[in-house]
């Protein structure tokens, strides 16, 4: 565990609010708690940042797009109705950002459909359990698997880095995408399909 | 759902946020709250200086009709539900005798 992790994990502000929910912490933000708030982005900060590194590969760009992500959930805080679930919201929420900083101009939800046929009959124990998948991520360097990922087509990206750091579940994802759970599955069959081929090459 | 293989390649390709994003973050909220609490306060000093710049004028019409007794038969609370009237009539800068005058015919 790096320094900086586990110094903000004995901080008060993590220890506070460690017992309470997304969705309690942001009423909390709603009363105008910035204690909740930076809780509730320490949460986060990690898995937006990964989330982006995947979809924006200009540093400053990046780093513009998550402060963007983060303030906005704190201005559009009031918005947020405590009785939804928040990390789908929340998701939403940075697609939509994203899908503004490219001005809709590569709408992926609509190419990814083109792009990828549906097979609702595949298990997730298959998809995720794979034994042989694991040793060859564990086999190889950080800078030899992100190679491999960058490698992946935009839909196969977003799909796997949404599944990878945002926690939603596959159908929670389908409907961020507006597609069905058999396509979400199908994308991360294909992206992990070309992650095992490019990474067997490296090894 | 089961996802424990995938676990490591979370890892590998996780990075940890430049500390730059936290500071940008947080500096803007600051610079955010800050910027509202001013405007609450120059809200809040606009209207005081409306209902002072108010009770001024119309202390400075009625007043002194009230400490010359002028208009001492007339109730304080008439007098500001004829606020209007008086400044009309106030507007026509009438000398004493016909302040007399026109308060007799109104009492």
């Amino acid at each position: 565990m790096s320094s900086k992790l586990s110094k903000l994990l004995r901080s008060p502000v993590v220890l506070a609010y460690a017992g309470l929910t997304d969705e309690e912490l942001m009423a909390k933000i709603q009363q105008g708690s910035l204690s909740a708030y930076e809780a509730l982005y320490n949460r986060y900060e990690v898995s937006v940042w990964n989330f982006m590194r995947v979809k924006i590969s200009d540093e400053q760009a990046r780093l513009d797009l998550a402060q963007d992500v983060f303030l906005r959930l704190f201005n559009s805080a009031s918005l947020f109705k405590t009785d939804q679930a928040f990390r789908p919201w929340f998701w939403a929420m940075i697609r939509n950002i994203i899908i503004d900083h490219f001005k809709r101009k590569d709408a992926l939800s609509s190419s990814m459909i083109k792009e990828e046929i549906q097979d609702d009959q595949m298990s997730e124990d298959q998809l995720f359990n794979d034994p042989t998948f694991d040793l060859l991520v564990q086999k190889n360097h950080s800078e030899a698997v992100e190679n491999c990922f960058n490698n992946l087509t935009d839909s196969q990206k977003e799909v796997l880095s949404l599944q990878l750091f945002s926690g939603l579940s596959l159908q929670e994802i389908a409907d961020q995408m507006k597609v069905k759970t058999g396509a979400i599955k199908s994308l991360l069959f294909r992206g992990k399909d070309s992650l095992m081929k490019c990474l067997e090459r490296c090894a | 759902m089961k996802k424990n293989n995938w676990n490591n390649l979370q890892k590998k390709l996780s990075r940890e946020a430049p500390t730059s994003l936290r500071q940008n973050v947080f500096s803007q909220i600051e610079l955010e709250r800050n910027n509202s609490f001013l405007k609450i306060g120059m809200i809040a000093a606009s209207l005081m200086t409306v209902a002072f710049i108010s009770f001024w004028s119309w202390q400075k019409t009625s007043m002194p009709l009230i400490e010359d007794g002028v208009v001492e038969s007339i109730e304080m609370q008439e007098l500001l539900e004829n606020q209007e009237l008086f400044a009309e009539v106030d507007a026509m800068e009438l000398e004493e005798e016909d302040w007399q005058i026109l308060i007799g015919a109104t009492i």
